[in-house]
This record gives structure tokens, sequence and C-alpha cells, in this order.
């Protein structure tokens, strides 16, 4: 069992995918249900790896490798540590709270539109468990595809520029990326006389700086557009607003974290020397991308825009924390990976309660809804008391982490990233102030009903895991321990710090109880 | 009566492949000359049996290799995989050329019986060892395919396309044979055998670089690589959707095998940076000028010759090595199911009358046909290279071989393309499913269990390449090891 889990785990939506397109498209409530079995039958087998987990372990756990194309050393080698199992809780967790929320949302074509759910569902998963580089690659193209459609198709007015925008700017950053793959492939060719496109093996091998550096550009390009990192986030605000709410969920929630795994995962521990050639510029960018999305964030007049900037900034403060290379700043940024999924899965699920009503999302449209809708304004304003980074939600611990880690790392950048949590209140409270509060100014928001209950249902499976993450993040960041520490170890370039980092380790980790 | 007449060394069992075809393409002829139009099917079934059995002898001449023809033939297990490829894409075209309502007076019989002497062109190409047997079956193969462009007499579109095709493609002939004349001149001889390595011994050399020079012309005219590629948007685009697919798929397979065999036998570094350039030049502009493109055979024509740019990647590499020709072979193979099926359902579902196929045409395919517009969506995918299908697994294989010659960039300019690339096939994905349907479309409701087989076959077998090409590369290194003089 242990070993086929993962494997079970990510082909179960691909079966529900092909159960749906067998059957005639006027069942459309069998498309729904099947949808949503099918998620909740991956969730509930991704409970499996949370109770089976293996807390001292570092290394990878529920692995299998079987050969696939050995002559080219490609082969289906997948498996999970502290950092995949959380991002496939995350996964596994959101895909059947949106299938739930797109019952009334998707009438036309909904067939298609549920098979598409499923079929991103595999891909991202499948993303997450690889642990050979063209089976990494072959999941991450594959998980373009059904976003392609699920915007196309489904989504806003301008949704075709769109989604060619979302495609083309992903794919130019992925082909240099399996350029860079296919090079390293090539060069551990030359020293061992073997082809091998095994992360493990890669990472065995010492590269020379020189070929660290070019391939580490063309993983971190194609990783930091789908981040998005400042300058390379102009497709995500197009993408974010037009995509239906199931899209934007899946979009925000689960493949932008997809950059930052990437990183995580491969492009900093495989070229440990160039990160440390290309970290201040990296990190200058987040922090360039955590202000202006505040900034650019606060003038919008559609919630949505507004939203997708927020992640930007969000976003920025992940990878500030990741590029910290400390404890501090490496759980800071997973904390903030998991709970931005959440928080920004919730917003943008919020916005689409009301778009589907009132079928306009300019904040001058409305006002006043607390009164009309109560229920909704209460859990849309605990959303952006997260999103600001309230203690005792999920934001909070996020943001202190990052900051604090990359205080030590980068102090300058990190007194300007603070600001941004200050920006982020300013135009997150402003938004909520003009919505929700205030006089009811448009007739039409006189009518207006309040949560229905596949909606509430939904919003508050998603909000109530804010609160645990915010008030007992132990419990997540134990898991992810140790996979921190061997980050760390990786990335490490001298013994030096190498020492440094480990004392403070024992001092900072949340495992100590005299800290609380 | 003394041993006055020497019989030349004539092997007839390396020929069974285009003795088969040449009596099948005949008995077709014959068939629709007796039964007229009621005799199509028949006639088709002919043609049909006879490149099976012609793709089965070819597997079956024995695992050693036989000269013919006094060495200028070379046939073996290296060349069946090949010899399946063409009559794959024959035998595919032929099903599709079936229900092509456009066409216009040819029997199907005559059809049939060009294609197949087209086909033993190819097949002559790739087992030749000799320069003059080589141009044999360039013009064998290429004559035929002229007539064939022009199938559609009463379009004014596909007769331009057919005279451009036919005058560019003689000329380019011509080329061919003046390289080779002057090569005989230079080397005195023509069988590759005896040029293997030439170029070390430098007694003339000027005129052996020219003459080089030219043969290349020649070749990748026939490839159509930039900037020798003029014709083929203009020829694609004027021949049925059928002919196309197989123009645009075997046509290619033939001229860069003989293109590859050719380099090796050269063993010349001095080609390796005008090729770079050339393989640059094709990528780039193959896919640039395709974004323009309304009409989707012109732009698949731009398509394929951006893809010719990609196969041209492995030949800068090292020849010798079996490798590079197996993994260029794969990519041939699935690029054929990829463009053949594309080809199929453009034929079917976009082509008005002249034989032009504007891309309004397939707005809203979803609702009209839902299981074309899927299809088209896949094979569209693969073009564009995206896993897990045959063209990504064909592109990974391909910088692989690309790979082994460090020309970065070459590999960047491939990988440029491929993004540039990927607009305009997902252009093709939109119209079919994001756009509304126009109230004049097709009229007709009519299917086709004929192309509906073919695009099935081309999906399946795109399918299988990407997700589990081991056996085939098995096959392909394998026939690749054999392919040494």
């Amino acid at each position: 069992m242990d070993a086929t889990i993962l494997s079970l785990l990510t082909f179960i939506p691909l079966v529900g995918a092909l159960l749906i397109f067998l059957t005639p498209s006027d069942l459309e409530s069998t498309h729904k249900y099947v949808a949503l079995a099918f998620t909740s039958i991956a969730f509930v087998l991704s409970l499996h790896l949370v109770q089976h987990w293996d807390g001292g372990a570092g290394g990878f756990q529920f692995t299998l490798s079987a050969p696939w194309i050995s002559n080219l050393g490609i082969h289906y080698s997948v498996g999970i540590d502290g950092f995949s199992l959380w991002l496939i809780m995350l996964t596994t967790f959101l895909m059947p709270i949106v299938a739930l929320s797109s019952f009334t949302a998707v009438e036309k074509r909904a067939k298609g539109f549920y098979i598409h759910l499923l079929l991103i569902e595999t891909g991202m998963l499948g993303a997450f468990i690889s642990l050979n580089m063209i089976l990494f690659y072959v999941f991450w193209e594959f998980m373009l595809i059904p976003m392609y459609f699920l915007i196309g198709v489904w989504g806003g007015q301008r949704r075709i520029y769109a989604t060619l925008k979302f495609f083309i700017f992903t794919m130019i950053g992925s082909l240099l990326m399996l350029v860079a793959i296919v090079a390293m492939a090539w060069f551990y060719r030359q020293e061992t006389g073997i082809w091998s496109f095994e992360y493990a093996d890669w990472l065995a091998m010492t590269w020379t700086v020189g070929q660290q550096k070019w391939m580490f550009s063309a993983f971190a390009l194609a990783f930091l557009v789908k981040v998005p990192l400042f300058p390379f986030h102009t497709w995500l605000p197009d993408a974010h607003v037009e995509a239906p709410t199931a899209g934007s969920v899946i979009l925000a929630g689960v493949l932008l974290k997809m950059g930052t795994y990437g990183l995580a995962r491969f492009a900093m521990p495989l070229f440990p020397d160039a990160l440390q050639w290309a970290s201040p510029l990296i990190a200058g960018l987040a922090v360039a991308g955590i202000i202006y999305g505040a900034l650019v964030a606060m003038v919008q007049p559609d919630i949505k825009k507004l939203v997708a900037y927020s992640s930007v900034s969000h976003l920025g403060f992940c990878v500030l924390g990741l590029l910290a290379l400390n404890p501090q700043g490496i759980q800071g940024a997973f904390l903030q990976m998991i709970g931005h999924g959440l928080l920004t899965g919730a917003l943008f699920m919020l916005v689409g309660v009301i778009y589907e009503r009132r079928h306009t999302r300019l904040i001058s449209e409305y006002g006043g809804l607390a009164k009309v809708m109560p229920f909704y304004s209460t859990l849309f304003i605990i959303a952006t008391l997260s999103s600001i980074g309230l203690p005792g939600l999920n934001g909070f611990i996020g943001e202190f982490l990052i900051l604090m880690g990359a205080f030590r790392a980068f102090p300058p950048l990190a007194i300007l990233a603070a600001t941004g949590v200050i920006l982020g209140a300013v135009y997150m409270l402003w938004m909520v102030q003009r919505v929700f509060f205030g006089p009811v100014k448009v007739e039409a928001n006189l009518g207006l009903k309040d949560l229905r209950r596949h909606e509430w249902i939904s919003l508050l499976l998603i909000i109530a895991p804010m609160f645990w993450i915010g008030l007992y993040p132990k419990y997540f960041t134990d898991k992810m321990a140790p996979a921190v520490q061997k980050l760390i170890r990786q990335t490490a370039v001298a013994e030096a710090e190498l020492l440094d980092e480990e004392a403070t380790a024992q001092r900072w980790t949340l495992g100590t109880e005299e800290d609380r | 009566m003394s041993s006055a007449i020497i019989l030349p060394n004539i092997v007839l069992e390396g020929l069974w492949p285009i003795i088969l075809l040449s009596i099948a393409a005949s008995l077709a002829l014959l068939v629709s000359a007796f039964g007229g139009r009621k005799a199509d099917l028949p006639a088709t079934g002919v043609a049909l049996v006879g490149l099976a059995t012609a793709s089965i002898a070819a597997f079956t001449v024995g695992d050693g290799k036989l000269n013919s023809f006094q060495s200028t033939l070379l046939s073996g297990p290296f060349n069946a995989p090949l010899i399946a490829l063409f009559c794959s894409a024959a035998f595919l075209t032929l099903l599709l050329s079936v229900r092509d309502r456009m066409k216009a007076d040819a029997l199907q019989g005559e059809t049939a019986a060009i294609l197949l002497f087209s086909v033993c062109g190819m097949i002559l190409m790739v087992q030749a060892t000799d320069l003059i047997v080589l141009f044999l079956g360039v013009e064998l193969m290429s004559i035929p395919l002229y007539c064939l462009a022009a199938l559609r007499k009463r379009s004014k579109l596909s007769n331009e396309g057919a005279i451009k095709y036919f005058l560019l493609g003689a000329f380019s002939s011509a080329l061919l044979l003046y390289g080779i004349a002057i090569l005989y001149g230079t080397t005195g001889t023509t069988s590759y055998d005896s040029l293997l390595g030439f170029s070390g011994q430098r007694a003339n050399y000027r005129l052996y670089f020219v003459a080089n020079m030219l043969v290349f012309s020649g070749f990748f005219f026939k490839a159509s690589l930039v900037p020798f590629h003029m014709w083929a948007p203009d020829a694609y685009q004027g021949a049925p959707a059928p002919i196309t697919g197989f123009m645009s798929t075997a046509v290619k397979a033939a001229a860069m095998i003989a293109l590859a065999v050719f380099i090796r036998t050269l063993q010349d570094p001095y080609w390796n940076f005008p090729m770079a350039l050339i393989i640059i030049g094709t990528v780039i502009f193959g896919n640039l000028l395709a974004l323009k493109q309304t009409d989707l055979k012109r732009m698949l024509a731009y398509s394929s010759i951006a893809h010719a740019g990609y196969l041209a990647l492995p030949l800068m590499g090292n020849l010798q090595e079996p490798d590079n020709l197996a993994l260029m072979m794969f990519y041939l193979f699935g690029y054929t199911f990829l463009n053949i099926g594309a080809f199929a359902i453009i034929g079917f579902c976009a082509e008005n009358e002249d034989g032009a196929a504007p891309q309004e045409r397939l707005k809203g395919l979803y609702q009209r046909r839902p299981m074309a517009a899927l299809a088209l969506s896949i094979f569209m995918f693969g073009l564009a290279g995206i896993p897990p299908l045959a063209g990504f697994t064909g592109k990974l294989f391909l910088f692989n071989a690309g790979m082994r010659v460090f020309t970065w960039p070459l590999l960047a300019a491939a990988a440029i393309g491929s993004a540039i690339g990927v607009y305009y096939y997902l252009r093709v994905v939109v119209t079919c499913y994001m756009e509304p349907p126009d109230e004049e479309g097709e009229t007709t409701g009519e299917r086709s269990l004929a192309v509906g087989l073919v695009v099935t076959i081309c999906l399946a077998m795109t399918l299988l390449l990407g997700i589990y090409p081991t056996p085939l590369v098995a096959v392909l290194q394998n026939a690749a090891r054999f392919f040494s003089f």
C-alpha cells in the first residue's frame, strides 16, 4: 500500500474524468456528483499519508520507482517529503470544495468543466510527487491544458486573451527548463557514463559554478513565471480575473505554489552556488513584487483583480522567505504557501458568490452589504483579516516567520517587506469598508440573498483550517521540520554558516516549549 | 559463346517491397480502367493490400544486408521500419482519399497507382547507396506527387500550387543532378562506399565543395528547409488535404533520411556551420510565418517547415552513432501520425470547394462534431509538443540527440521556435472550442467510416508513442545500428 498510495492518489481523478467522459452529456447532475465523489476519494486517500507519516525521517516517504524509458534513465519515480505532503493535502482538500462550489456556478457544458477539473487535479498531484525530472516536466506541462480550457471556455469577457497569455508565458519558461533538464542529463552522462533524469542522482552530483548559473537561470525563469515574481507577473491578473471561480481558486490556491515548490525542490538544492549568486537579485524582485502588488491592488476597481494583485504581493513574501535559507524563513514560506492557498481560495469563492448574484465585481457597485448578507460578510471579513495577517489566523504566522527569517538574511529588504504588510492592511480594509459597510447605495443590492447551503458549507470548510494553522501551526511545522533542515543543508555553501544554522535552529524551531 | 554477357549482380530479394507495390499499382490501374467509377473501392482495396504486403515483405529480408544491383541498393532490417512508415502513410492517405468529395475526375485506381509509385520512389531513396539510384528515387517520388497535387483539376488554387511545386521541384532536381555530375567529376565515383570520407583527399576541393552545395540544395528543397521552403505553403494549400498529409510527412521523412545518409557519407565537419544557420532560420522563420496564416493548410505547411528544422537537429551530430539516427526516425513516426491525423480532420471539416481551408470554418466545431474537435485538439497539442503525446517524447529525444553537439544557439532556437509554435496550434483549439459557430458552416452532417478509422489510428499511435515509446525506440535503434556500409 505504501508504495502505490501516491500513484493511486494521483490517477484516481483521471479515472473519474474518464468516467465523466463516457457518460452522456445530458445527465448533468451525474457529472457534478461524480466529480465531487472522486475528489473526495482523493482527499480521503491523502489522509492516509498524514496518518502514516514518519515524523523523524528526513528523506522521501511512500516512494516507488518503476522503469519507464529506461535507456534514457527516465523512470516513474515518486515520493514525498514534508514540503510536498502539505501541498498535496492542500490540493486534495481544495478540490472537493471547488467542485462543490461550482454546482450552481457552471451551467453550460458542465461535463467538460468537471472533466478538466479532475484532469488538473491529476496534473497537480503528479507534479508534487515526481522525483524524476522528466516525469515532473510531463505533469508540469500537462497541467497547462485543462487550465487553458477552464479559462478559455468558462471564463469571462477577455478569456481567450487571458488564457493564451497564461499558456504562452508559462510555456516559454517551461521550454527553457526542458533544455536545461536535457543539458543536465547530458552533463551527468559525461561524468558518470549513464543517462539519468533522477532527482536523487542529480543531487549527488557536483556541478561546476558555470553550469550551475545557466541551469539555475533556466529553472528559475520557469518557476518564477509561475510564482509569479515581479516582473513576470503580468499574466496573473488577466488569468485570475477572466477565469471562472473554480479556475481562480485552483490557479491561486495550488498552481502558483508550483512555482515556489519547484524553487524549493529543484532549483535551490541542485544549484546552491548559483543560488548564492542570484539570491540578492531574486530577493530584491520579491520585495519589489510585494510592494508593487500592494500598491497596484490599492487602486483596483474590480475586487477580483484586487485579490489577484494581493496574490502577487503574498507570494513575494514566500519567495523572500525561501531565499532567506534559515529555518524561520523556509518554514514561514511554506506555511504562507498553504495558508495563502486557503485564504485566496476563500476570497475568490466569496467574490464568486456575489458575482453569481449581481454579475459585477466592481467595488462601486456594492456598499453596505453587511446589512443585507450578514453571514457572507462575516466570512469575507474573516478571510480579509487572515490576508492582512491578524494573529490567530494563518496569515500572521506565515508573514511573521518570513520576516524574522528575512531579517537575518537581508535586513534592508525585510524592512521594506514589512511595509508590504501595512499596505496589505490598507487595500484590504479599504475595500471591505467600501463594499460591506456604510449605507446601501445601489438598489439592486437590497434583495440579495445570503449564502445558500452548498456555498456556506464550502466556505466554512475552507475557513476552518485557517484558524487551525493560525492557532496551532506546530502540527504542520513538525512534519515539515526534517525537510526544512535538509533544504538548509543542501543549499549551504560554507561549513561555518552551517554550524551556526544548526545551533540557532535548535533554539528557534517551533518545537521548544519556552518560546510559546 | 564465351562469357560475352556478364550478368550484373542483381539480387531481387532486396527489391520485394518495390516489386509488390508496382504489381499492386498496375493491378489497381487495370481495375479502374475496366471498372470505372464503380470499381473505386476494389481498386483502393487492391492498393491497400499491396501496401500491407510490401511492409511485411520489408521485414522479411533477413537479418543480413543485401546488396542489389551491383551494390547500389542496400536492403535489410534497418530499412524495414522506414518502409513500414511510408506504407502506413500511404495507407492512411488512400483511406482518406476514398471519401474525398473534392475529388474531381481522377479515378480511384489512378490515384492509388500514382501514390504507390511515389512510395516506390521513397523506398528507393532510403535503400540507395549510389547517387544515381538516389536521384532515380527522388524523381520517382516527386513526379507522381506533382500529379497528385493537381488532383482537383477544376480548382485554380490546386493548379497553381501544383505548377509551383512542379517548376520548383524540377529546378531542384536539376540542381541535385548537376551536383551529382560534378561530384562524379571530382571524385570519379557515385557510390557511397567510395565517397566515404573522400573529403580527406583535397585534390579538387573547391569543385567538390560546389558539388556538395548543389546536392545539399536539392535535398533541402525536398525537405523544405529555409531558404528552400517557398514552394511548400502554396503546394500544401493547393493539394487536397489527404495528399497534403502525405506530402508533409512521407516526403519529408524520405528526404531527411536520404540527407542523413548523405551527410554521414561525407563526414565533413565544414558543413556544420551552414547547417546550423539553416536550422536556426528554419525553426524561427517557419514558426513566425505560421503566426500570420488564416488558412489552416498554409499554417500547417509552415508548421511542417518548422518541424523539418527540428528534424535536422540530429544531423549536426555524429551520425555514426546509431542513437542519433534512431531518435530522428522516432520523431518522424510521431510527426507522421500527428500530421496525417490533423489533415484528415481538416479535410473533413474545414475544406471548402476550392480546396482552401479557412480557419473560420472550424468555429464551434465542438458542437457540430465533438469527437472531431477533440481529436484535432489532441493533434494540435501533440504538434506543439505537450506531454503525454508523441510530439513531446519526439522533441525530448531530439533535444537529447541535439545535446550531443553542444550547440546552445541551436537548442535555444528550437525552444523559442516551439514556444512561438504553441500560439498558432492553440489558436486552432480556441477556434474549435471557444468560438461560437457561424450560421453558414458545414451543411452536410455526413459521417465517414474511413476518416474515423484514420483518425482513430493516428490518435492511438500518438498516445502510444507519447506514453510508451520504448518498444519503437528499441526497434529503431536496432535498425539504425545496421546503417553502416
